[in-house]
């Protein structure tokens, strides 16, 4: 890791250059009486990529994003946004810059989709100033990106899961962010959504030019869609790079402690990931 | 502990001799003696038997159940059992063809089947069985107060005794519960092995061939039988079937007979210790403090911190499917509808009074000063209401859950004990000075009650729970206080159970001031406190200063509320049942719900208050009262429904 000064570095205007460093941790960890969840790390998570967190249950995934989303704060070390330390950023400012969305969003039993998506202003116009144009604007973009424009007036406890799932990307995307932090955006999908929403998120990555960490279970999923891997074994980091080296023998059976093999059918398609 | 209370306590008067003297057939000329034989050896005797049965009876019921939160009191056992006593009471000699103590076990098996069924809906699940007999102890509690109120002749001695007083004057106690106790437990020790098993579990004990269903009800009937025996002779004991037997858990005994042996030895001790330290109080204060009340202000905090320690395991409940697709919003026309109830309601309140004669109607013309005395209760009573419905719904928000209400998180609670110590111990204070201390009482209640929240974001029984033990907790403060400034005592009971009697013309117009702000103010700030319930998480990261939101919001409804209770008292659960009427008429939007929930306050409280005057006529029952009647009734049908706990909107 190369050391750049962090508090030398004057902020940049907008988001990094893609594969610049858009968070990067000096040493941050966190433990929580005398449990140590993550060890003290020193990561860079690439601005413009689609980034997969891999690992074990109890990794640290979980944590990684919610200290990058500054829902928890690192017991030890420092973490910066776009050359700033994330402390610095005012909450709704830090809100507009960094979706997040947490494993399991809130059942949100009385809203539409569109009032679900137009959360996603508070941050832009906060508790009382009037919506603008721009706000209705914004909010129905994000509603048809996520192709649910035929549905704003729908309940969210009448849509499945994968509408639900898209309902809350539109909540982010309303942020008009330029990083989304997803925890397991999948898990509770089956596989038809799992792709669909994938999908989705890679799709709106290249057309937002977003930066997208997300933790992920499946491997095979992770390899498939992310173009950068990052993988966490007992809170350390063990992997970090491009998804062809996560392949290489034996690094997959190293993350999982389980000898672990791949293989790929066809010369373009998909990856295959098996336990031996 | 109980050595040094009893040590402490000794009256000097009762040496070695009288002990010797007193101890079997005492002699009828020496006094001490005669005491020491018929007052202070059947207390002792009563309190460890006492102790001893509650703890078995909470070591059985929470292992059968699988739950650390069930108990005697938890499960509304006591509270029908002393419903039911009082209703023996005042039936008087219709009642006699059954011992108390058979009245006693009617009433504790009613209100234990009614919370076993509610809790078989919800597969057992700890929290949720222990909201259930919870809710119907508030609604019998309340039930018990009016009773009181209606006949304080017969049954003064309840407000007293209710609170499990020890006092003995001779054995027919100890003889009615030393065969209770020596039966129960020698029937749980027998059983050990069956509770054992259903501790496990249920569907392992069924392959082992346990016919669980009976197997549980059985073990249930003895400990509440047990519970019973205790209730129709000392009255509610609260919190040592609860914490008596977690204490012994600490411990990891490691069969079944011990832990219900250990718990009905330490429940002995315990009871022995509080009923020493009762007797030390009464002592120093020169006020009678029942044991049940020294009970309660240490078992209140164990619940609390049992509650801060377990995770109690809760089920992920997969998210309802709507049948319809879209709402279909109230508009603007449920409000003139509301506001013409509130109206009609108002007149009819003001211009209708019963009097022995029968109904009468007031003429505004000739009866001016009648209508004079009749205006400030009718606002009081409505503007109270739309206040504590407000507070409700705020409180909501902040928990982000729709059972939570100021009278459930003990923040009226705090509010009414806060008030009641400064009246009595500062002697009589203006209003303002009793509004300010009730708001110090409530904030202080509320911030106890949100730091538990945030241990435990998704564990709204639980914190529901923990609402209640304050609330429980602050009562015992109360009854402390207030158990022997017995003049004063039923006045202020009175005030306690929401009578709007007192409330003057400038209050009212102060009240209405202060609603209208606090109206304003939450409309203004609607997007900021309509995020607070979706939880913690997602609201922090869309840029909401999630904590001075909820700070904000909460001085406000504790605000609200003391002001209210100050009109109203502390148990009217408007705060509960007015934002659910406003839900029910689908007013969906949160600003609606605000305008919505504080008419449906309004109209509540301005009905019970019309109906507590002329129902009983001559008697006036409380406005909060009869409020509070039916609004625990409502919190029963909500903490009972399949899918109590949403998220509030």
């Amino acid at each position: 890791m190369d050391s750049v000064s962090i508090t030398g570095e004057p902020a940049p205007a907008g988001p990094p250059a893609a594969g610049a460093a858009l968070f990067r941790l000096e040493g941050a960890g966190y433990a929580v009486g005398g449990t140590r969840i993550l060890s003290p790390l020193d990561l860079a998570i690439p601005a413009g990529r689609f980034v997969a967190l891999l690992g074990h249950n109890g990794s640290g995934k979980s944590t990684l994003l919610s200290m990058l989303a500054r829902q928890i704060e690192p017991s030890e070390g420092e973490i910066a946004f776009a050359g700033e330390p994330v402390r610095s950023y005012g909450t709704r400012d830090f809100a507009r810059r960094v979706g997040w969305l947490p494993q399991h969003p809130p059942e949100a039993a009385n809203m539409t989709v569109a009032e679900v998506a137009r959360l996603g202003r508070y941050p832009w116009r906060g508790a009382f100033a009037r919506h603008r144009q721009e706000d209705f604007r914004a909010v129905a973009a994000a509603l048809d990106q996520v192709g649910l424009s035929h549905m704003v007036e729908r309940a969210m406890t009448s849509l499945s899961g994968g509408e639900r799932q898209r309902a809350w990307l539109a909540m982010l995307l309303a942020q008009e962010p330029s990083c989304l932090l997803l925890d397991e955006p999948t898990a509770a999908l089956d596989l038809k959504h799992q792709i669909e929403v994938l999908r989705l998120l890679r799709d709106l990555g290249e057309r937002r030019d977003l930066t997208i960490v997300m933790a992920i279970h499946d491997v095979g999923m992770a390899l498939r869609f992310a173009d950068h891997l990052i993988a966490l074994k007992h809170g350390r980091p063990v992997f970090d790079g491009a998804p062809e080296a996560l392949t290489a023998p034996g690094i997959l059976s190293e993350i999982f402690d389980l000898p672990i093999a791949t293989v790929r059918p066809q010369e373009s398609g998909p990856t295959v990931v098996y336990p031996l | 502990m109980g050595a040094a209370a009893l040590a402490a306590g000794w009256d000097p008067r009762v040496t070695l001799d009288v002990v010797r003297l007193g101890l079997f057939d005492p002699p009828g000329d020496v006094f001490a003696a005669v005491m020491f034989h018929y007052a202070t050896l059947p207390r002792l005797v009563v309190s460890l038997l006492a102790g001893a049965s509650l703890g078995l009876a909470g070591a059985a019921m929470q292992a059968v159940l699988r739950n650390p939160l069930a108990s005697p009191t938890t499960l509304g056992v006591a509270t029908g059992a002393q419903f039911a006593l009082a209703l023996a009471a005042l039936a008087g000699p219709l009642a006699t063809f059954l011992p108390r103590e058979a009245w006693s076990f009617i009433g504790a098996i009613g209100a234990g089947g009614l919370v076993y069924l509610i809790g078989k809906r919800h597969d057992f699940e700890p929290a949720r069985l222990a909201l259930a007999g919870m809710a119907i102890s508030l609604f019998l509690s309340a039930a018990s107060a009016a009773l009181v109120l209606f006949n304080e002749q017969q049954l003064a001695f309840l407000f007293l005794w209710g609170s499990g007083h020890l006092a003995q004057s001779d054995w027919t106690g100890a003889v009615v519960l030393l065969p209770a106790f020596l039966l129960a437990a020698t029937a749980l020790v027998a059983a050990s092995r069956v509770i054992g098993l259903l501790a496990v579990g249920d569907t392992l004990a069924e392959s082992l061939g346990l016919k669980t269903e009976t197997a549980r009800l059985a073990i249930l009937v003895v400990a509440v039988a047990l519970t019973a025996a205790v209730v129709a002779e000392v009255g509610i004991v609260g919190f040592v079937g609860l914490a008596i037997p977690a204490v012994v858990r600490l411990c990891r005994p490691r069969s079944v007979a011990v832990t219900l042996l250990a718990s009905a030895g330490l429940g002995a001790l315990a009871l022995f210790a509080a009923d020493a330290l009762a007797q030390l109080l009464s002592g120093a204060s020169g006020r009678l403090v029942p044991a049940g009340a020294v009970t309660a202000l240490f078992g209140a905090p164990v619940l609390f911190l049992l509650l801060a320690r377990t995770r109690l395991a809760s089920r992920p409940r997969p998210a309802a499917r709507l049948a319809a697709g879209t709402f279909h919003d109230a508009g603007p026309g449920l409000f003139l509808q509301l506001a013409i109830v509130l109206g009609f309601l108002a007149v009819a309140a003001l211009a209708i009074g019963r009097t022995g004669a029968g109904w009468e109607l007031l003429d505004p013309a000739r009866d001016g000063t009648l209508l004079l005395a009749r205006l400030p209760r009718v606002l009081g009573a409505g503007l109270a209401g739309a206040a504590i419905a407000l507070s409700g719904l705020l409180v909501q928000k902040i928990v982000g859950n729709d059972l939570a209400s100021p009278e459930l998180l003990g923040i009226s609670g705090g509010a009414a004990a806060a008030i009641v110590l400064a009246a009595l111990t500062l002697g009589v204070l203006s209003r303002t000075t009793l509004l300010l201390c009730g708001f110090l009482g409530a904030i202080g209640a509320t911030l106890v009650v949100l730091w538990f929240a945030r241990r435990q974001r998704d564990q709204i029984a639980a914190v529901l729970l923990a609402g209640i033990a304050l609330g429980v907790f602050l009562d015992s403060i109360v009854r402390i206080a207030l158990a022997n400034a017995s003049m004063q005592a039923v006045s202020l009971l009175t005030w306690l159970s929401g009578s709007t009697v007192l409330v003057s013309l400038p209050e009212t117009l102060w009240l209405a001031v202060f609603l209208a702000l606090a109206l304003g103010l939450v409309l203004a700030g609607r997007r900021a406190i309509a995020l607070l319930g979706l939880g913690a998480e997602l609201p922090q990261s869309l840029g909401l200063k999630v904590r001075a939101v909820q700070a904000g919001t909460l001085i406000l409804a504790a605000l609200l509320a003391s002001a209210a209770t100050m009109v109203i008292g502390p148990l009217s659960f408007v705060g509960l049942i007015a934002p659910h009427l406003a839900r029910l008429f689908r007013t969906r939007l949160f600003a609606q719900h605000v305008a919505a929930t504080a008419l449906f306050g309004a109209i509540v409280m301005v009905a019970s208050d019309f109906v507590g005057r002329v129902a009983m006529s001559p008697w006036q029952l409380p406005g909060g009262l009869v409020a509070g009647l039916f609004g625990s009734l409502g919190f029963i049908l909500l903490a009972g429904r399949r899918r109590a706990g949403a998220a509030a909107t």
